[in-house]
């Protein structure tokens, strides 16, 4: 039986060298071994790489100035850069001695390495070389295997390289939430939409509807703290703090000052409201029903994102940036606008 | 969170400004009620900016409140020099230019 095998055996790899050496068959018998066969003559010929070939990652040790960039962008942080300053000759004679970061040590642990590239793409430090591959095909996979030193010695590495990144800048760290907390938090955030809601509906309808000057501004400062409470519910802080700032700090103030100073009488009074008061409420109803029916046939039931909390400084760059132009008109129309309300009140 | 919520919830703030703008004959209480409608408007600025996840949103609510901050202002002189001219801020008075 085991004759047989062997012979079977013998057989295949006879069959595949006549079909290597003689690629047109055995008419034709003009040996052509580097026609047939699926090996290259390694140092004559080199393999030309693949079209998506994506070359090793490396480093120009000359161009390194141990920044870290590189490891702090790299998404699965397997990149140990360790270095140290040393002085350089001055660059004019008599200077003083130029300071110089040196790298000691490169190392990317190519058993994590993806090979994305993010550490290449943003700055030329680090290289990626098409031509230069790897030697073997594979990932070397060994590092974290076998050698229990190396192993410690990468997560020390690691440690520190966290150590320092979280020194510098936080590295944005994942959030960990499990699925029964971000119900609850969605449930707990339509709660507190619905009673804000509520509060806010209520309050409004009351501030059109009383006839108590001062009331009214007590119930404009609800609903001005209800939208800031809704602007905090979505994520936007710096609006709803400038919003309590802004209306509930100043704005409701001036309004407190126009109804003492026009001296409109305080308390139950006729003449806060005109006679006829059904065509103010149809158009409201119609105003309202128009916009909800659109609304609701345009956004059937789209969702905000889970987490929409943006930061002041995402503002604060958008203004300063995007709106700058925008941001100076409307500083110059307050600026108008307030030289334009002390002539209007000014008295002679 | 639904989209919706906030548009319908928006909406209804608009609609009841709407209302005060106009049944109120105090001109104290029109200015108030035009701050409703601004803040019925920045709602809807900021539930569309995080819809879209854009920070645009955010500011243009934040111009909004910089040119409502400046209408009160001005608003409230021009009602305080009614007031002062013909000692009522009742704005079914103010017909001076009516024809």
């Amino acid at each position: 039986m085991r004759g047989i095998g062997m012979l079977k055996g013998m057989g295949v790899t006879g069959r595949t060298m006549l079909r290597t050496l003689f690629p047109d068959g055995l008419r034709k018998p003009v040996p052509a071994p580097s026609r047939g066969a699926h090996t290259v003559q390694y140092p004559h010929v080199k393999e030309a790489p693949v079209t998506r070939a994506r070359g090793v990652i490396g480093l120009h040790h000359d161009n390194c100035t141990v920044c870290m960039l590189c490891a702090r962008e790299c998404p699965d942080w397997c990149i140990y850069i360790e270095g140290h300053k040393e002085l350089a000759p001055p660059r004019r004679p008599g200077g003083k001695p130029r300071q110089r970061a040196k790298i000691d040590r490169f190392d990317i642990d190519y058993a994590l390495c993806m090979y994305c590239g993010i550490c290449v793409e943003p700055r030329v430090r680090v290289l990626r070389a098409p031509h230069r591959r790897p030697a073997a095909r594979r990932r070397p996979a060994g590092r974290l295997d076998g050698d229990g030193a190396a192993l410690r010695d990468l997560r020390a590495g690691r440690q520190r390289q966290a150590a320092q990144a979280s020194r510098s800048v936080p590295a944005p760290s994942p959030p960990e939430h499990s699925p029964v907390t971000v119900l609850g938090a969605l449930v707990a955030q339509n709660i507190a939409f619905g009673v804000i809601a509520a509060i806010m509906v209520f309050a409004a309808i009351r501030l059109v509807t009383t006839r108590n000057v001062v009331h009214a501004a007590l119930f404009l400062v609800v609903v001005l703290g209800g939208v800031a409470a809704l602007f905090l519910l979505m994520g936007a802080e710096f609006v709803g703090i400038t919003q309590i700032l802004v209306y509930i700090g100043a704005v409701v103030v001036l309004f407190l000052f126009g109804i003492m100073l026009t001296r409109t009488r305080i308390g139950d009074e006729e003449g806060t409201d005109h006679a006829k008061r059904l065509p103010a409420v149809l158009a409201a109803a119609l105003v309202a029903t128009v916009t909800i029916y659109a609304v609701v046939t345009g956004f059937g039931d789209a969702e905000l994102p889970a987490d929409t909390r943006t930061t002041t400084a995402e503002v604060a760059d958008s203004i300063f940036s995007t709106y700058i132009v925008p941001f100076e008109a409307v500083s110059v129309l307050l600026l108008a606008a307030l030289i334009g309300a002390i002539v209007i009140a000014r008295r002679n | 969170m639904l989209l919706n919520q906030f548009l319908i919830l928006s909406a209804v703030l608009f609609a009841i400004g709407v209302y005060g703008v106009l049944a109120r004959r105090n001109g104290v209480l029109v200015l108030m009620s035009i701050e409703l409608i601004l803040n019925a408007v920045n709602i809807n600025l900021v539930a569309f900016g995080s819809y879209v996840s854009s920070i645009s949103g955010e500011v243009f609510a934040l111009f909004v409140i910089t040119v409502a901050a400046a209408e009160v202002g001005v608003g409230l002189a021009i009602l305080l020099l009614l007031y002062r001219n013909r000692r009522s801020v009742d704005l079914s008075e103010a017909d001076l230019m009516k024809g």
